[in-house]
C-alpha cells in the first residue's frame, strides 16, 4: 500500500521530533560518559562535548578503590532485592481482595488508602515510629515505609480487575480456594503487571537516599547513592549560607570523579529496563481466552 | 503442586521476617551492651569508652574509620568515638530530625549557636557555661584566647550560652579575602592595588589586554562579594547584614541601617561602573562553583574574594597548562574613606552541640572531660599538626613544620589523616595556619593583625519571643525589597536618580519601625 503524500510528511515529521527528544534525553548520559572517561583539564577547558579527550580510567580507579562505594553498592543491592519482592508481595496481597466484588469493606478500605496519598503524619512523625519500632539502623527501615505505595496498588487492582470474571467461575468450580485461584490463575495472567510494578519497586528503592538519610546513623549500611548524593552535592551547599569557614569548606570535587560516580551508579539500574521492556508493550490477555 | 509450596514458604519467611526486625537489625543490640560499658568503667582513661557523635561529612575529605588522628586519639585518652556521618548538604535535614526526635548523640558536631536558638530556649540542649568548672582546658581557652566577646555574642536570653566554641582561634582573623594572579600584574607591570580606585584601573588594564576576560568575578551569590568588598566602604552589605539590613557601628556604637546610607550608594556605584566597563563578570550574581573555578583555571579572571588556601587546588589543574600561574593574597584594599576594610570574623568559626539528656547519664563527667580534652596541646597537635613523621616534623629550635610532599600537595593530610578537618580541629593553631600559606599571604595577615583590622560580629540582640517574631516579619519583606534593589543598581536597571524613591520606599517596609526596635532592645539589654 502507497502511503498518501501527507502521510509521509507526518511521518518525516514525527521521526524528526522523535529524534530530537531521544538526542535530548540521551545527550545527559552520552556528556556525563565522556568526562568520566576524559582528563580534568579538558574538562575545565570546556572541550569535552561527545567524546571522551585526553581518554584516562584515573576518576574509576579512584572510585573503585573506595570501600565506601563498594559497601554502599552491597547495601543498595541488598535493599533493592529484599524491598522489590517485599514490596511486590504486598501490593499484590493488597491489590487483590481490593479486585474481587464479592470482598466485603472494600470501598472504605480504598478510600482510606486514597486519603494516604494526599495527607501524610509529616517527617517527624514518621521518624518517630520508626524509632519506636527499633527500626533505626536496620533495613526495615528503608523498605517497609516505601513497601506499599499506593498508586502502584490501584494500577495493580484495575489490572486484575480486568481478568474475566469467567475464568475466577472456573477456578471456583473446579475447587479452587481463593489463595490458589490468586497463586494459579490471576498471577501467572499478571506477568506484566507484576513485572512494571516491579521494577517501579526497584527503581524507587535503588533512588531512594532520602530515608537512608534519616533512617540510618552508620555508615556501614549507608546505600551506594548516599554516597553518590555527597560526591556531587557535597559543596554546592556549604558556602551558600555565607558560614563557610575555610578553603576546605568551599573544595569542588573534580567533576570527572562525579560523573563516573553518576555512571556507575546509574548504569546497573538501566541495564534491568531491557529486560522488563517487553512486558510493558505486551498485550495482557494473551493466551488466556481466545475467540 | 510445587509451585504452591513454594509460595507458601515465601509467604511464611515475609512474614516472619516482618514481625522479628531482630533478624535483620544490625546496630541496636551492640548499643545496649556499649552502656553497659560505660556504666562499668571510672575514669576517662582506665576503660575504653564510646561517645557517640554526629558528623558532617564533607566528601572532599570522606570520613574513614581508620584515619591515624581518631587512632591515636583512642590511644591518648581510651575513647572511641563512634561517628554517625551524614553528607554534609544534608546535615541540617538530619540534625533538625536527630534534634526533634530526641535521640540525640552524645556531641553533635558543626552546628552554631544561631542556628539552634529555638532549640536551646526548648531546654534539650546543655548550657555549656554551667559546667566551665569541669572542663579546665576550655576555662583557660577562654581567658587565653580572649573569646568573653564572642561568647557574649552567642549568650542567648536566658543567659547561658549552648555552643562550645570550635576552630578557636587567638588572633581574630579572615581568610576569605582578596587573592589576585600575581604572576600576571608582574608580567604587565601593574601594581598591586592599594585603594578600590587601584583596583578599577588594575582591571581596566587586564581588560585592555586580555579582552575576553572579566577581571573580577565571584560566586555563591552577590551576597558573597557584597559582604567581602562593603566593609572597605564602610558599611555592610550582603552576608553582613543579618538585621534586616542594620548593622552595629561600633565606634559610633549606634545600630545603622546601612541600605540607604551614602556608604552603601558609594559601594553600589562602584559595582555599577566595574559592570558597565565589563570589569566584573555580569554573571556575577548567579555564577555556579564550578563554572566559576574553571574560569579562573582558564585565566579569564584575575581578582577573586576566594578563602585562602583553594589557590593550591587550582595549581593543580592549572599550571599544566600555564606554569607561571601564581595566586597571592593581598591586604585589602583601601576604600574612599581611607580604611581598609575586612569582613567580620569570629574568634570561632564552628561549634559543636551536647544534648542536655547527657547530664543525667553515668559517663557524664567522662564526657565533659573528653570534650575539654580537646583543648588540650596533646588535641591542637594532633588535629592542627597531625602524627610526627606522618604529616610534620619538628625542628631543632622546637618549631613544627609540615612535611614537603604535605605542603607541596601530593599528600592530602586531611583526607588521609584527618587532621585540620573542620570537625575535630577544635583549636586552631595560627602557626600550623602559617605554615601552608607563601610569605606574602603570612606579610597580608601579619599587617592584618598589626592594623587590627577585622571587626568581630555584631553583637547579638536579645529580643522577647513576640518581638523576634514581629522583627522577622518586618525583616522578610525588608530584606527582600533592599536585596532585590542593590542587584537592580549594580546592573543599572534602577538609575540611581532614582535614590530617594528607593529610600522611602524601605521606610514604608518598616526600616524605621524596625530600627526603633532594635534601640530598644539594644537599651534594655545592656541597662541589665
Amino acid at each position: 500500500m502507497q502511503d498518501s503524500k501527507s502521510y509521509k510528511i507526518f511521518k518525516t515529521f514525527n521521526v524528526i521530533c522523535m529524534a530530537c527528544i531521544t538526542f535530548i534525553t540521551l545527550y545527559p548520559f552520552i556528556y556525563m560518559f565522556a568526562q568520566s572517561f576524559s582528563s580534568a583539564q579538558a574538562v575545565i577547558n570546556n572541550r569535552v562535548h561527545f567524546l571522551p579527550v585526553d581518554f584516562n580510567l584515573s576518576a574509576y580507579t579512584s572510585i573503585i578503590t573506595e570501600s565506601r562505594f563498594w559497601n554502599g553498592y552491597r547495601n543498595t543491592l541488598l535493599f533493592t532485592t529484599t524491598g522489590t519482592f517485599l514490596g511486590l508481595f504486598l501490593t499484590v496481597s493488597l491489590a487483590y481482595p481490593l479486585s474481587r466484588d464479592d470482598f466485603p469493606g472494600k470501598d472504605v478500605i480504598l478510600k482510606f488508602m486514597v486519603f494516604t496519598m494526599f495527607f501524610s503524619g509529616g517527617l517527624i512523625p514518621l521518624y518517630l515510629l520508626v524509632s519506636n519500632l527499633g527500626w533505626i539502623d536496620t533495613i526495615w527501615a528503608i523498605i517497609v515505609p516505601n513497601a506499599i505505595i499506593i498508586f502502584n496498588v490501584l494500577v495493580m487492582r484495575t489490572f486484575f480487575m480486568g481478568i474475566p470474571q469467567a475464568l475466577i467461575d472456573a477456578g471456583e468450580i473446579d475447587g479452587l480456594n481463593q489463595l490458589q485461584i490468586l497463586s494459579h490463575i490471576v498471577i501467572p495472567l499478571s506477568k506484566p503487571i507484576i513485572a512494571t510494578i516491579g521494577l517501579f519497586i526497584a527503581v524507587q528503592i535503588w533512588n531512594d537516599w532520602f530515608s537512608a538519610l534519616i533512617f540510618l546513623n552508620m555508615d556501614d549500611l549507608y546505600p551506594v547513592t548516599l554516597f553518590l548524593r555527597n560526591i556531587v552535592m557535597g559543596s554546592q551547599m556549604t558556602a551558600a549560607s555565607g558560614q563557610a569557614v575555610d578553603s576546605s569548606a568551599v573544595t569542588t570535587l573534580p567533576q570527572t570523579l562525579q560523573a563516573a560516580t553518576i555512571m556507575l551508579v546509574t548504569i546497573p539500574i538501566l541495564a534491568v529496563y531491557p529486560f522488563i521492556q517487553k512486558y510493558f508493550v505486551q498485550g495482557m490477555m494473551i493466551g488466556s481466552i481466545k475467540g | 503442586m510445587r509451585k504452591r509450596n513454594l509460595l507458601r514458604l515465601l509467604t511464611a519467611i515475609l512474614f516472619f521476617a516482618v514481625i522479628t526486625p531482630g533478624v535483620f537489625a544490625n546496630g541496636q543490640k551492640e548499643k545496649t551492651s556499649d552502656s553497659e560499658k560505660i556504666t562499668e568503667s571510672k575514669a576517662i582513661s582506665n576503660k575504653p569508652i564510646e561517645f557517640t557523635m554526629l558528623y558532617s561529612d564533607n566528601a572532599s575529605y570522606g570520613y574513614k574509620k581508620d584515619w591515624i588522628t581518631l587512632q591515636k586519639m583512642t590511644e591518648l585518652t581510651n575513647v572511641t568515638l563512634k561517628i554517625q556521618p551524614v553528607p554534609e548538604a544534608d546535615y541540617t535535614t538530619k540534625r533538625r530530625i536527630v534534634l526533634n526526635s530526641g535521640n540525640i548523640p552524645d556531641i553533635v558536631s558543626k552546628t552554631l549557636a544561631s542556628e539552634v536558638t529555638d532549640y536551646a530556649a526548648s531546654g534539650i540542649l546543655l548550657p555549656i557555661n554551667k559546667y566551665l568548672d569541669k572542663m579546665p582546658n576550655l576555662s583557660r581557652t577562654i581567658k587565653e584566647f580572649g573569646l568573653e566577646d564572642d561568647l557574649r555574642n552567642i549568650t542567648e536570653e536566658d543567659g547561658n550560652w549552648y555552643q562550645l566554641p570550635v576552630r578557636v582561634q587567638k588572633e581574630r582573623i579572615q581568610n576569605q579575602t582578596w587573592l589576585y594572579r600575581s604572576d600576571l600584574l608582574e608580567k604587565h607591570n601593574i601594581e598591586v592595588p592599594q585603594t578600590m580606585e587601584d583596583v578599577y584601573t588594575a582591571a581596566k588594564k587586564l581588560k585592555s589586554i586580555y579582552p575576553d576576560s572579566y577581571p573580577i568575578t565571584n560566586r555563591f551569590t552577590a551576597d558573597n562579594v557584597l559582604s567581602v568588598i562593603a566593609p572597605s566602604f564602610g558599611t555592610r552589605a550582603g552576608w553582613g547584614l543579618t538585621s534586616g539590613g542594620y548593622w552595629f557601628d561600633p565606634e559610633k556604637k549606634e545600630w545603622i541601617f546601612a541600605p540607604t546610607s551614602v556608604e552603601f550608594k558609594n559601594l553600589l556605584q562602584w559595582f555599577n561602573k566595574m559592570l558597565k566597563e565589563g570589569l566584573l563578570d555580569p554573571e556575577f550574581a548567579t555564577l555556579d562553583s564550578n563554572v566559576y573555578e574553571q574560569k579562573i583555571m582558564t585565566g579569564k579572571t584575575f581578582f577573586m574574594l576566594d578563602w585562602l588556601g583553594n589557590e593550591k587546588r587550582y595549581y593543580a589543574t592549572a599550571r599544566k597548562e600555564d606554569p607561571d600561574f601564581t595566586i597571592t593574597a593581598m591586604l585589602p584594599p583601601k576604600g574612599p574613606d581611607g580604611d581598609r576594610g575586612v569582613r567580620q570574623a569570629n574568634k570561632f568559626a564552628m561549634g559543636w552541640v551536647i544534648p542536655a539528656r547527657v547530664a543525667n547519664e553515668k559517663y557524664f563527667d567522662r564526657l565533659l572531660q573528653f570534650i575539654d580534652w580537646f583543648y588540650t596541646d596533646d588535641a591542637v597537635e594532633l588535629f592542627a599538626w597531625g602524627v610526627e613523621g606522618v604529616t610534620f616534623k619538628t625542628d631543632a629550635d622546637g618549631s613544627k613544620h609540615y612535611l614537603p610532599q604535605v605542603l607541596s600537595g601530593e599528600f592530602d593530610p586531611t583526607k588521609e589523616t584527618g587532621t585540620l578537618n573542620n570537625v575535630f580541629n577544635v583549636v586552631y593553631d595560627m602557626d600550623a595556619y602559617m605554615d601552608f600559606q607563601s610569605k606574602e599571604a603570612q606579610a597580608a595577615f601579619k599587617e592584618m593583625a598589626k592594623e587590627n583590622v577585622v571587626p568581630a560580629f555584631d553583637p547579638k540582640l536579645l529580643p522577647t519571643a513576640d518581638e523576634r517574631e514581629e522583627m522577622k516579619m518586618i525583616q522578610s519583606s525588608l530584606d527582600n525589597y533592599f536585596k532585590q534593589k542593590t542587584e537592580e543598581f549594580i546592573f543599572g536597571k534602577e538609575s540611581f536618580s532614582n535614590w530617594e524613591a528607593y529610600e522611602k520606599e524601605c521606610q514604608n517596609k518598616g526600616s524605621a519601625k524596625l530600627g526603633e526596635m532594635i534601640n530598644t532592645i539594644w537599651k534594655r539589654q545592656n541597662n541589665k
